[in-house]
């Protein structure tokens, strides 16, 4: 601590990799990160099990499981799972650990701050889905007709194509809730797990409010022939029959809903007053 | 010399509760104690000065710029907060290190003034330890060494020495000292007179969010001796030293309890000279005298009143 030195403006790139692996590091040590894995890993016994039955009158084609798992499980539920899990805690962890003031007296852009801990999210759980997908679309080939085949494989790449971006769509809501809401959890679960299934089933241009709309129309033509009860609908078929959407212009949203939303989070951290303890701390 | 930390008619309120009110204060480099029981409106003015808050009303400039959301302003800025609070599964190490990442140093260059920092706060034997095993002290010197890793011109330290060891605090004391005299401003807050007492002579008083007084720290010491006192003193025979004191027209209340007698007088001075020549006429063995008012908090209830 000698003669006082002004100090140059660190890079852009600088802060978002330091964001980027602060988080990155921070995660890998957590529970959640080994509670994430196994729930995401724990359907991959389920193809398993129907191997072992395949003899009997329950058996299912690996095909038909791969896509099932993949769909119903694992873009529907787990992408979401994760999300709620990782993404709230982005920000959300540290304004409730009180550990926020730190952060944001350091002389870090709040976008720097953003990306780069949005992209440690979109790290951690892309390893996780892609593995248990994988691990998924391996157990599958233990079934009748499913082989890891050019075409299957293709499947496979497309699969996790989609997954990668329900995360980040997912990632992006759950991010922003982290740092507008006092209990990120409970409004994502709101969002994800209600309010998604609700607009599936009104009829309208509800469903466009969701990532669900988006991710579905990404998925694989062959997994869009389902046997959802909710599609099953009176009002879902004639939804469906009415608003359908390309697969560009579910991606376009995707990509565009997801920078609105981190938009809105840098936003949000450079307006909100998050410093702990307020009128009479001292 | 030009002020480095300026407000003007800085007010800061949350619903109905006023933190900080019409604040007028003007701060040079050295150190400077930012003084005040709790409540006061220290850390607020403190958030304020770093932009955590936005102002109610009024404006804070910090090297002569406004500080919300100014990164260069936080370049040049160091913080040590009041709360106890940490990343989890970090070592002290780790947390200044990733501290260092985030204020956008390369990885080298965060190690090595993580090092540093953990070294000026004599850590360095114990740096690589979980968090969560480190005594309260030991966490606040990480604290510390966070808020002076990247070298900043302006500190903020709320309540530093709450949790520190005699040994802790002297060397805090040492490395605060440094910085002043090394041209570096410094905001200590902190309740607690003596702590201010011993690093700087200036201070700035602050109580339900309003300036009380600014100046010299001998000036406040003169307010508490010339303020009326409450002093308690042990001794075999109290009746007896109280009639020593009964006649007296500085003397305004005399109470006496469990073997002790409480004199409040208006001439704390005369009253001390009295006792002295009073234990050494009369023979009194005095067990122990105290002095409850001797405290910054007596000081404030005096001079708002």
């Amino acid at each position: 601590m000698g003669e006082i030195r002004h100090q140059s403006a660190p890079r852009y790139w600088a802060h978002l990799t330091g964001a980027f692996m602060q988080t990155l590091v921070m995660t890998m040590r957590r529970w959640r990160m080994i509670l994430a894995s196994l729930v995401a890993l724990a359907p991959v016994t389920i193809p398993l099990m129907l191997a072992f039955l395949s003899e009997h009158e329950f058996a299912e084609s690996g095909s038909k499981t791969f896509v099932m798992l993949t769909e119903h499980l694992y873009l529907a539920a787990m992408a979401p799972l994760l999300a709620l899990f990782f993404g709230t805690m982005l920000l959300g962890e540290d304004v409730e650990a009180g550990t926020i003031p730190y952060i944001l007296t350091r002389p870090i852009p709040r976008s720097a701050l953003v990306l780069g801990r949005f992209g440690a999210y979109l790290s951690v759980a892309s390893a996780i889905l892609l593995t248990a997908i994988g691990a998924a679309f391996g157990a599958c080939t233990a079934l009748g007709g499913f082989s890891a085949s050019g075409a299957n494989l293709m499947l496979l790449a497309h699969y996790a194509g989609v997954a990668v971006l329900a995360l980040m769509g997912y990632g992006a809501v759950a991010v922003c809730m982290g740092a507008l809401l006092k209990r990120p959890i409970v409004f994502g679960v709101l969002f994800m797990f209600f309010w998604q299934r609700v607009a599936n089933v009104v009829p309208g241009a509800i469903d466009f409010l969701t990532i669900d709309k988006y991710v579905s129309t990404l998925s694989p033509k062959l997994a869009t022939v389902r046997a959802d009860p909710y599609i099953r609908s009176a009002l879902a078929e004639l939804r469906a029959e009415h608003i359908t959407l390309s697969g560009g212009f579910a991606f376009v949203m995707l990509v565009l809903i997801t920078a609105a939303l981190l938009g809105i989070t840098c936003f949000v951290l450079r307006h909100r007053e998050y410093a702990q303890g307020g009128a009479g701390a001292g | 010399m030009s002020a480095v930390i300026e407000a003007r008619g800085l007010s800061k309120w949350f619903g109905e509760v006023v933190a900080v009110n019409n604040l007028h204060v003007s701060v040079e480099p050295g150190v400077t104690g930012l003084l005040g029981p709790n409540g006061a409106g220290k850390s607020t003015f403190i958030k304020l000065a770093l932009g955590l808050y936005a102002p109610s009303r009024g404006s804070v400039r910090v090297l002569g710029q406004r500080p919300r959301n100014n990164l260069e302003v936080l370049r040049r800025v160091g913080y040590c907060p009041e709360a106890d609070k940490f990343f989890t599964n970090t070592t002290g190490y780790e947390f200044v290190f990733w501290m260092n990442r985030l204020w956008g140093m390369g990885r080298r260059e965060a190690r090595e003034k993580a090092e540093t920092a953990c070294e000026m706060v004599k850590m360095t034997a114990r740096m690589h330890d979980p968090i969560e095993e480190y005594s309260r002290g030991m966490r606040q010197r990480i604290k510390v060494a966070q808020a002076l890793a990247s070298d900043p011109e302006v500190l903020f330290l709320d309540e530093p020495m709450s949790g520190l060891d005699p040994e802790g605090r002297e060397d805090l004391f040492k490395v605060i000292r440094g910085l002043g005299e090394a041209g570096r401003t410094v905001i200590l807050s902190t309740h607690v007179l003596y702590e201010v007492e011993r690093i700087t002579s200036r201070v700035l008083l602050l109580h339900n969010g309003c300036v009380l007084a600014e100046g010299d720290v001998r000036q406040i010491r003169d307010l508490i001796d010339e303020h009326p006192h409450a002093v308690t003193v042990k001794c075999r025979d109290p009746r007896k030293l109280a009639a020593g004191f009964v006649d007296d027209a500085s003397t305004l209340s005399t109470e006496f309890v469990d073997g002790a007698v409480t004199i409040r007088t208006a001439d704390p001075n005369a009253f001390y000279q009295q006792l002295n020549d009073l234990v050494l006429d009369d023979d009194l063995v005095v067990e122990s005298i105290t002095c409850p008012d001797d405290n910054l908090q007596s000081v404030f209830d005096y001079l708002i009143r």
